[in-house]
């Protein structure tokens, strides 16, 4: 125990010390080695990284931008990112609000409390299905309309479930004296509450911009309008292009003919690892910022149950 | 301080009620937000694969297309040029009155409709990447139509129809399924007939044996037609299995061979002769990728195109056949007798492995890893043209690359060698198309010779002229635009995937030539390479068409034009429980299989392959389903007879 305090270890403890490091080396290596393979390919020329499955390993083969030329040539590029970041932006806000709220009123006592809590529950479990749910979002008027990103998550169970349980273990006597100065739910759920409740908060809120930025589905069912596709949906159809341009293109006899441009450029491999860079690497710069509250949050909400 | 005693008071018991009332309006709001919320679990979670959604499906009008300066001056000096010693057909189409809406050069002289297709083809993309070629815009001119592609999943289809949302135009496959009997009933998609007597004269006269066919067998008895058949006409070639590296071949006397192992022992000879390719990676005599679902089978039974058997699936969706239909007397075997050609395949693949030339990374690799080696030159033999066209286009000039590999003796036929009325896609009109005239208009001139013509060759006046012969011949822009490897997404030449009426080898009958000129074997020499030059001539043609031809003309490869496939496009769908059956026996042959590849004799693979035979039928009534086979292409047959 002294030879700890003082930083002297016995030759066990530090075999015992190097293992875990090899461990958590290696853990960490099969963590982001795949990632920065898929860093070191967008890097390297397509075509010599396509020939030679061995050369990318540590390094890119053939240095070159060629792919995000590629992928950030595409027409509507920029409105494309802006639609996205707007939805995440717009859509994290949304949910957190939205579901904060949600689960703070069924916290209350009040008629139809449970009933409400289960309904909401249950849509975790039972889906209406694809085609009911179309057509909703077309009777609700968000067919080709900017909302259908963001009013449909504004209320997600499982979030709900999350603050719920993080709520009810706030003191119900900080809530008592703020009724007493005479404050609503209302004021109690913004000057309280919602303060006190920042680190589920936070946590619902990078959940919610990761699947807002993550999200194609609701654009490739809903929205046909060229100005509200989003960045996912974009990088999807270059992506595709790509393959079906590769794979589908059949020129007839051995005379062959020309390679179109994207067949020169890039491979449906490159433009892959290339679309996965773009879409990842800006919702990763979020973690970061919201790290020191987020295994609070998951903690806290967890521990009640 | 507990709430109850608050209430208690007068105050308290104002509080009380204000609190009340304050919750029910919180209620309402929840129960708002419920509602609109609840409904997220069926929308961003999908993970169904996407395909392009960039559309529009309103039909805004835009003024009509300008045609450019430069094409009309092209045009009018290469007309000049024709017109010399014009034929009698270009004469009488000169001749001819302008159609009502058009001008006297064919061009629409209305306002541009803007029309929106989905297709399941996967095709969308490089369609609408080449709206802005020259190609496009004269299709816009020819028809006044500005059409937008929409790939979609077979989900989306569904869901679009079960909402009553198609858009204007549907491509689609032309088989009477269930879904499409249920979509004609349904009327969300328009009977054609008197459209087409209005606006679709040329269609009508072109694809008129198609449209009778597809009256009678793709519709629901009630005599009328709801979708339009393409893709139909002579197909040769097209699907041609085997390619071989000719410098390699040529170097080793370019042997005959009359059967497959003598084909395999050819490519022993080659790998042996060249281990490695010029930069030391290892050459395999041939290979396949396994993340095609049904592993390297997706190709493997073009094999079966050779001895004259095709698979017969009845849209079963299974990953191979149940059945083999044998093209020349119609006569049916199973996938799962002794003697069907799909043992003959797993036996070649054998017979490779044995010999140590056959890629052990088949049954691991993914299509990219092929393609790296393909694109390598690491493989003696290629299936299907699609796979060679990088390296030769990489290094055809060089004379070398990949070129057919025909056997002799008459052994075989020519793959996909046949005339089809029978079509495998068709158009189809929405009840919600903004504009039905404009869309049958697209239509007809797409479904016209002419129109495919278009597609296929380019423009007419800039890709082509009809020379002095009477035919169509290539004009120096198009042998330069090739020779400067200026490609399709440039051009929009080989506008063609999935939208043209004919195959690209259909004989127009008004030329005699098929509709791609450079299929035709005296065009095909203008732009040959020089791996084509010294091919062809090898084998005293003039071009790779032209050693088809003198390959079937000789008896070497037997022709299939005079047999009709008709038998399995009219037989009925499999019933659900069968393609069942269907599927989970094509995975089991799949475990067989990939024993099968590794025995290490002809006997050891004759006792798995009588293994693997007792093994389907101890997990499978497959009795049930060969009678079902065999009464479906019955019926199929008597269509046809009819037909």
């Amino acid at each position: 125990m002294a030879a700890t305090v003082y930083g002297k270890k016995s030759i066990g403890e530090n075999t015992f010390d190097v293992l875990i490091y090899i461990i958590l080396g290696l853990l960490f290596l099969m963590c982001m080695y795949p990632f920065y393979y898929i860093f070191i390919y967008s890097l390297s020329d397509a075509h010599t990284a396509s020939r030679n499955n061995l050369a990318v390993m540590l390094y890119p083969v053939g240095l070159t931008l060629n792919n995000y030329k590629e992928v950030f040539a595409m027409e509507g590029m920029a409105s494309a990112a802006l639609v996205s970041l707007l939805r995440t932006a717009i859509g994290t806000v949304g949910t957190v609000v939205c579901s904060g709220f949600f689960a703070y009123l069924v916290t209350k006592p009040m008629y139809f409390r449970k009933t409400i809590y289960r309904m909401t529950i249950a849509t975790m479990y039972f889906s209406s299905g694809l085609v009911p749910w179309y057509l909703t979002m077309r009777k609700y008027g968000l067919y080709n309309n900017f909302f259908v990103y963001v009013v449909p998550s504004l209320i997600s169970a499982y979030f709900i479930i999350l603050i719920k349980t993080f709520i009810e273990q706030l003191p119900a006597s900080l809530e008592e004296s703020a009724m007493l100065d005479g404050a609503g739910y209302i004021t109690i759920f913004a000057r309280i509450v919602f303060p006190l409740s920042k680190p589920i908060l936070a946590t619902i809120a990078v959940f919610a911009a990761v699947g807002q930025w993550n999200s194609w589905f609701d654009n490739y069912i809903l929205v046909q309008n060229d100005e509200l596709t989003t960045l996912q949906l974009k990088l999807y159809d270059l992506m595709r292009t790509a393959m079906s341009i590769a794979e589908k293109a059949n020129m007839g006899t051995s005379a062959g003919g020309a390679l179109s441009h994207l067949e020169e450029a890039v491979t449906p491999m490159s433009i892959r690892m290339t679309v996965t860079m773009v879409v990842t690497l800006p919702i990763l710069l979020v973690y970061p910022f919201m790290q020191r509250y987020f295994v609070k949050g998951i903690m806290m909400g967890a521990i009640k149950g | 301080m507990k709430r109850k005693g608050a209430t208690k008071t007068g105050m308290g018991a104002r509080a009380g009620k204000m609190a009340q009332a304050a919750r029910v309006a919180a209620l309402l709001v929840a129960l708002a937000m419920l509602f609109a919320g609840c409904q997220s679990g069926g929308g961003g979670t999908t993970t169904a694969a996407a395909t392009t959604a960039a559309t529009t499906t309103a039909a805004e009008t835009t003024a009509a297309a300008e045609t450019t300066a430069a094409t009309e001056a092209a045009v009018a000096t290469e007309a000049a040029a024709a017109t010399t010693a014009a034929t009698e057909a270009a004469t009488e189409a000169a001749a001819a009155p302008a159609k009502e809406g058009f001008d006297e050069n064919g061009y629409w002289t209305g306002e541009i409709t803007k029309l929106t297709m989905i297709t399941a083809a996967g095709a969308a993309d490089p369609m609408n990447t080449r709206h802005d070629t020259r190609v496009h815009q004269e299709l816009i001119k020819k028809t006044g139509v500005d059409m937008i592609w929409e790939d979609v999943t077979s989900e989306k289809f569904n869901m679009l129809m079960a909402s009553g949302d198609l858009p204007d135009m549907v491509s689609t496959g032309a088989a009477l399924t269930k879904d499409m009997e249920a979509l004609f009933k349904s009327g969300q998609v328009l009977a054609l007939d008197e459209l087409i007597d209005q606006y679709a004269p040329d269609m009508k006269r072109d694809l008129a044996t198609s449209i009778e066919i597809t009256r009678k067998n793709f519709g629901i008895g009630d005599g009328k037609l709801y979708e339009i058949p393409i893709m139909v006409g002579e197909v040769e070639r097209e699907d041609w299995p085997l390619y071989i590296r000719w410098e390699w071949y040529k170097e080793i006397g370019a042997p005959e061979f009359k059967t497959y192992r003598e084909y395999i022992d050819i490519l022993k000879q080659i790998v042996d002769l060249h281990p490695t390719t010029g930069d030391g990676k290892k050459v395999f005599g041939i290979g396949g990728w396994a993340n095609w679902g049904a592993g390297w089978w997706m190709y493997a039974p073009e094999f079966g195109y050779l001895p004259g058997w095709g698979g017969a699936s009845f849209n079963s969706g299974a990953a191979s056949s149940p059945v083999y239909v044998n093209y020349g007397d119609n006569s049916m075997i199973t996938a799962w007798d002794e003697q069907s050609p799909e043992w003959m395949q797993v036996e070649i693949a054998n017979y490779a492995s044995r010999l140590g030339i056959y890629d052990p990374d088949s049954l691991l690799q993914s299509k990219e890893d092929f393609d790296g080696k393909r694109d390598n030159g690491q493989y003696a033999n290629l299936f299907g043209n699609w796979t060679i066209r990088r390296f030769n286009a990489e290094h055809a000039e060089e004379g070398l690359g990949y070129v057919p590999a025909i056997p002799t003796g008459g052994n075989y036929y020519g793959a996909g060698h046949q005339r089809s009325d029978v079509p495998a896609l068709a158009f189809l009109i929405s009840k919600n198309c903004v504009d039905p005239a404009a869309a049958m208009r697209w239509i007809n001139y797409v479904c016209s010779y002419e129109g495919c013509a278009m597609l296929y060759n380019g423009v007419e006046g800039i890709d082509w002229v009809i020379g002095d012969s009477g035919k169509p011949q290539l004009t120096q822009k198009f042998l330069d635009d090739r020779a400067a490897g200026v490609g399709g997404d440039v051009t929009g030449i080989g506008f063609d995937n999935f939208f043209s009426a004919f195959q690209r080898v259909a004989i127009w009958p008004k030329y005699n030539m098929p509709l791609r000129w450079i299929e035709d074997r005296e065009i095909a020499a203008q732009v040959a390479t020089k791996l084509d030059a010294e091919y062809s001539a090898y084998y005293g043609a003039v071009s790779v068409p032209d050693r088809f031809e003198k390959a079937f003309e000789s008896g070497d490869i037997l022709s299939m034009r005079n047999y009709n496939t008709a038998a399995i496009s009219f037989a009925p769908t499999m019933p659900t429980d069968l393609q069942r059956t269907t599927s989970q026996l094509a995975d089991l042959k799949i475990e067989w299989w990939n024993k099968l590849f590794a025995a290490k004799d002809d006997a050891e693979f004759e006792s798995l392959k009588q293994e693997a035979i007792a093994d389907y039928r101890a997990q499978f009534d497959l009795d049930a389903l060969e009678a079902w086979c065999r009464q479906a292409l019955e019926e199929g047959a008597a269509k046809a007879a009819v037909n």
